[in-house]
Parts: C-alpha cells; structure tokens; sequence
C-alpha cells in the first residue's frame, strides 16, 4: 500500500487501484459478450388425444371436424414424397396457397394467407352445429416434411379463432 | 482531476476513480444478473412465430414448472434434453439413445392421473413436456415426438414458438 503526504505533513494511506480495475474491467468485458438477452418465448398447448389416434379404442369421429391438411407438393401441385417440395395448405377441396407462394416470401410466417385461414376458421366454429362439448374439433394434418413453422403457423390460427378442441393427425403408416 | 495548488510547489496528479468504479461494479452486476451462464434445458435454436402463443410466466403457472420437460428438436432431428441427445430415428438408434424410453423413465418418476372413462393404453401422466422445435425441421420428427409421449401417457404437450415478429 502505497503512502503520500497529506497537507499536515501526515503518511496518508493510498490503495493501488490498477489491478483490481484490470480485473474489473475483465469481467465487464466477459458478462458483456456472454450475455444473451431473453426473447420473448411463448407455447401453445397441444392436448393430445386420449381417444384417438395410434395405439387406442374404436375413434370417435365427429362429421362436423374440420381437417386442415399441409401437403408437400411439387411445382404442378401434385403430392410428391421428396426431401424437394412447397407446402399447400389446404380444408376440404379449398386450396389456401399455391406451390411455392409461401417459400417466395422472406418471411412467410406474415403471409396474409394466414390471416385468411383464421377468418375461415372462425367462420367454421361460428357455424358449427355438431355435439361436442370443447365446440368445433379440428385437426391438423401435416405431411412429414413440411417445416415446422408452417403446422405452428395453423396451429397458431387455430388457436387465434379460439378452437379448443385440436388434434395432431397420427403420422402416415409406410407400407 | 485534483492538482495540489502551486503553493504546494508539489504537481502530484491523482485522478478520483471513484465514480468510474461505481459505474463499473454496477454494470457487472446488471451484466450477471441478465446473463444465462448455462442454460441446459434450452438450447438455442431459431423457434417459429406464433403471434397468439401464450406467454410462459416464470413462477407463474401454478407451481408446477418443475414438471415440464423441455425437449429440444435440433435442426437436423436430434432430439436434446437438458444437454444430451437422443433420437426418434430407427437408423440412430445405435449411436443415441432412443427418446420413448428415455420419456418411459421420465414419466414413471411422476404420478399417474385416472385415466377417462373408456381410455385405453397408458394412464395419463402428470408430466408435461414442451417441444421446442426448430422452425426449420420437419414436422416429421414433432411428431416422432408426440408419438413418443403418448406413447408414455404424457398428453400434456405444448408447442413454443417466439413472439418476435419474424421482420
């Protein structure tokens, strides 16, 4: 510890800053570049079927339900089984997208097919006239290699139309 | 800067660190406290959007956080659990170990729930799994995943996805 004269003419105790600000300044620079700022993460719910599905008792199906498909398609349209394809999201024989519209896009997440998709699907369950308690069931239909944003995109308009009652279409058996 | 007066005749400069200290210390510690050293349940992995997902409040789900299991789907179909990986795809099954069985411990460590009037298989358990898939998977291995679970009798699952306006 080093000593200076005060006015007095007094030793006056002073502590050697350097290293500890060295150190200091270490770590700042550490938390500085390991730090990562939390994104706002969200979930959905995804209830899966007790009765339904793989592995269980006779299905009980609702002719009401509605079944929203994602297909893997070529550039014609036509359903293709290869690693190369475009999602088509399609309800019955409503087809919402064409081949490709959605992959074109930078962010096809904001597409307002989207937006489309839930308007209709609050069409549905404001008309739906079946028995079931949780109200209109829908099930999402996804072929394996589609990405996964585009089923959490439906997912996502599915649970804005305030649908309670969604399923996950077991996966295809190969044969 | 503080100079001793000419009178001193003594010119010994001594700059106050005082104040750069504080400021220091204090970004440390904001630094520590925002930081996630290690986070092994999470991995980082870019999450599809979802503008209508539910907000995960920590502490705030009614003390049972405790009984989700955070399952990671990497970008290439690896599935990772609170740091290790496994799989879903029979060609794997060699060199990781296999998801299902691991979910069939998992969930034998918490209790079963009654199961609902005529269900078959698997009681339900009270586990909850959350899937974090990457957004650029396919959809193939999620429901590998949500095959696995049921499975299992775990029914609880959720789906995360950012809020984050992908723009």
């Amino acid at each position: 510890m080093a000593r200076r004269k005060n006015r007095f003419g007094m030793d006056e105790p002073s502590a050697d800053l350097t290293p500890m600000i060295d150190i200091v300044f270490n770590l700042l620079i550490f938390f500085m570049c390991a730090t990562k700022f939390r994104t706002t993460e969200g979930m959905i719910r995804a209830f899966l079927p007790k009765n339904r599905g793989q592995g269980s008792g006779t299905p009980q199906i609702d002719l009401n339900e509605i079944r929203i498909k994602l297909l893997w398609c070529d550039s014609s349209g036509r359903e293709t089984k290869g690693d190369q394809g475009f999602v088509v999201v399609k309800i019955a024989d409503q087809v919402y997208n064409q081949p490709g519209e959605l992959e074109q896009l930078r962010y096809p997440e904001t597409s307002p097919m989207w937006e489309g998709l839930g308007a209709k699907l609050a069409d549905f369950k404001a008309g739906y006239k079946g028995t079931s308690e949780k109200g209109l069931p829908v099930i999402i239909d996804s072929r394996k290699q589609v990405p996964t944003k585009y089923v959490v995109c439906v997912l996502n308009q599915v649970v804005g139309a305030k649908i309670e009652d969604v399923t996950f279409a077991a996966p295809e058996i190969e044969y | 800067m503080a100079r001793k007066s000419r009178v001193s005749q003594e010119a010994d400069p001594a700059v106050d660190l005082t104040p750069m200290i504080d400021i220091v210390f204090n970004l440390i510690i904001f630094f520590m406290i925002v930081s996630e050293l290690s986070n092994l349940t999470v991995e980082q992995i870019q999450l599809p959007f979802a503008n209508h997902a539910e907000k995960v409040v920590p502490g705030g789900g009614g003390g049972d956080e405790a009984k989700v299991l955070q399952i990671n789907v990497m970008p290439g179909g690896l599935i990772k659990i609170r740091g290790a990986a496994y799989t879903t795809v029979p060609e794997l099954k060699n060199e990781y170990p296999w998801l299902a069985s691991f979910l069939e411990i998992e969930a034998a460590a918490y209790e079963r729930e009654p199961p609902e009037p005529g269900q078959q298989g698997t009681p339900p358990s009270a586990l909850r799994v959350n899937i974090r898939a990457d957004k650029e998977v396919q959809f193939k291995f999620v429901q590998q995943v949500f095959d696995a679970c049921v499975k299992n009798g775990i029914y609880k699952t959720s789906v995360a996805a950012t809020q984050d306006d992908p723009k």
